[in-house]
């Protein structure tokens, strides 16, 4: 049994139809395995362009294969698009979330914060002169309590 | 409830306070190496194409320039670029991420330093009626770091909150984006590189095939076709060092979710030593891959 050795259209038919234009259901990974299939016919194409200097369908084959060449980059494209909008809302909480945290560190040094601390040296100063450790433990939980208070 | 906080006070005083926000700042750590890892495969995908385009044009009947071979390469693969624009988001994103949980993790919980300082000072100049100083420059030393560390326990325990609320509230987002890169890397970056070396091993093939000399007569003519595997064969041992970049990317991005999760799910019981074995082996391989390529 004789194995005819496929033409030019041959190896891109399959390939043009496989990756014809996807859907909206279609995921990023689906688009980019349909840009693997026309990259990989298009370089069936260019090895048998290199292979067979003498084949009568090489212009064919050229032009298969820029077709072919252009598709997946069109499909890998869209791939990083699809994934560019599918992320878009993920990619904008973390931002927001880095930016949170920005502003907490930002903001910590505020007034409220300064006049509770300012007050508590005072009465823990007081406890330390007495040597009062029950005394210093109170004055520790009412900074704690003040500080707690004071969030916001 | 006085006791216990003494205690946490007495603890912050001997060792500090931050020992369960440590594993939060290894896993930003951890996240910024990946996503320094990710970052050149935004602009590869582009440059993978191009380089694919330029074999081809090797390939290819007619008159040769490698200058216009280049640009039209460039052209071809233009959108591929733009595309990298948008693939380079995710890895900002996560960078981002890193570094703010990095900042809230090793914030110095010291803002109240020169507060106290200048409360200090203050009470240092306090004298009774008969001159004599108020408060002794060690009674005010002891109380003053009494002070720093309940304000130090206050200030942490805010920054823990945020911490935690950061890491749950961006979980889902952090494994959108994670999957996103893997996506990226995984299928479109990599089917990339696969086509591309596809030709240059194709390429690599005739040129071996092209270097026979049948007689010593030949050899000569011959020797551009040998030289030239050397160029050819470093190009396929570059794309082959970039998918095992992708291979590990994509393997290992799992374990830095699961990472965060885990972070999540134990935040209240991590100590100083929490466990981060995958992620530290990622970054680990990470870093063996980069040398590898540091040595080409």
């Amino acid at each position: 049994m004789s194995t005819a050795q496929p033409s030019a259209a041959d190896i891109a038919a399959g390939a043009v139809s496989a990756t014809s234009a996807p859907t909206d259901g279609d995921t990023a990974d689906a688009l980019a395995q349909l840009a693997d299939v026309a990259g990989h016919a298009s370089t069936g194409l260019f090895n048998y362009r290199r292979d067979n200097p003498a084949a009568p369908d090489l212009d064919q084959a050229l032009n298969l294969e820029m077709t072919l060449d252009q598709r997946a980059i069109d499909l890998r494209v869209q791939a990083v698009r699809l994934l560019g909008a599918q992320t878009a809302q993920a990619l904008a909480q973390m931002k927001d979330a880095s930016q949170k945290v920005d502003a907490f560190l930002a903001g910590e040094k505020k007034i409220e914060g300064q006049l509770v601390i300012a007050s508590a040296v005072i009465g823990l100063a007081g406890a330390a002169l007495v040597g009062d450790a029950g005394g210093i433990l109170a004055a520790v939980v009412s900074v704690h309590s003040a500080l707690d208070a004071a969030k916001s | 409830m006085s006791k216990r906080l003494g205690a946490a006070v007495a603890l912050c005083l001997l060792g500090g306070c931050a020992a369960q926000m440590q594993p939060v700042a290894d896993f930003g750590a951890a996240a910024n190496r990946l996503a320094t890892a990710y970052k050149p495969f935004a602009t590869g995908l582009a440059t993978s194409c191009e380089q694919r385009a330029r074999y081809v044009a090797l390939g290819n009947p007619g008159a040769f320039d490698a200058a216009v071979a280049q640009r039209a390469a460039a052209s071809q693969c233009a959108p591929l670029k733009e595309a990298g624009v948008t693939a380079a988001l995710f890895g900002q994103a996560l960078a981002e991420y890193a570094t703010a949980l990095a900042k809230a993790s090793g914030a110095k919980a010291t803002v109240f330093d020169s507060d106290l300082r200048g409360m200090t000072g203050v009470a240092g100049k306090l004298v009774a009626r008969d001159g004599t100083a108020l408060f002794d420059s060690t009674k005010l030393g002891a109380a003053s770091k009494i002070a720093r560390a309940a304000a130090v326990l206050a200030t942490q325990g805010r920054l823990e909150v945020l911490t935690r609320a950061t890491l749950q509230d961006n979980h889902a987002a952090l494994t959108i984006v994670v999957e996103a890169m893997k996506s990226y890397a995984g299928s479109v970056y990599a089917g990339q590189l696969v086509d591309t070396h596809d030709v240059l091993a194709g390429e690599l093939g005739r040129l071996v095939l092209a270097s026979d000399a049948a007689t010593p007569a030949d050899v000569e003519s011959r020797l551009p076709w040998r030289f030239a595997q050397a160029a050819a064969g470093a190009d396929i041992a570059a794309n082959e060092l970039e998918m095992r970049r992708v291979r590990a990317f994509a393997k290992t991005a799992d374990a830095l979710v699961a990472a965060h999760a885990d972070l999540i799910a134990n935040f209240d019981k991590i100590g100083g030593a929490r466990r981060l074995e995958l992620v530290s082996a990622f970054v680990a391989q990470v870093q063996a891959i980069t040398d590898d390529a540091a040595a080409l």
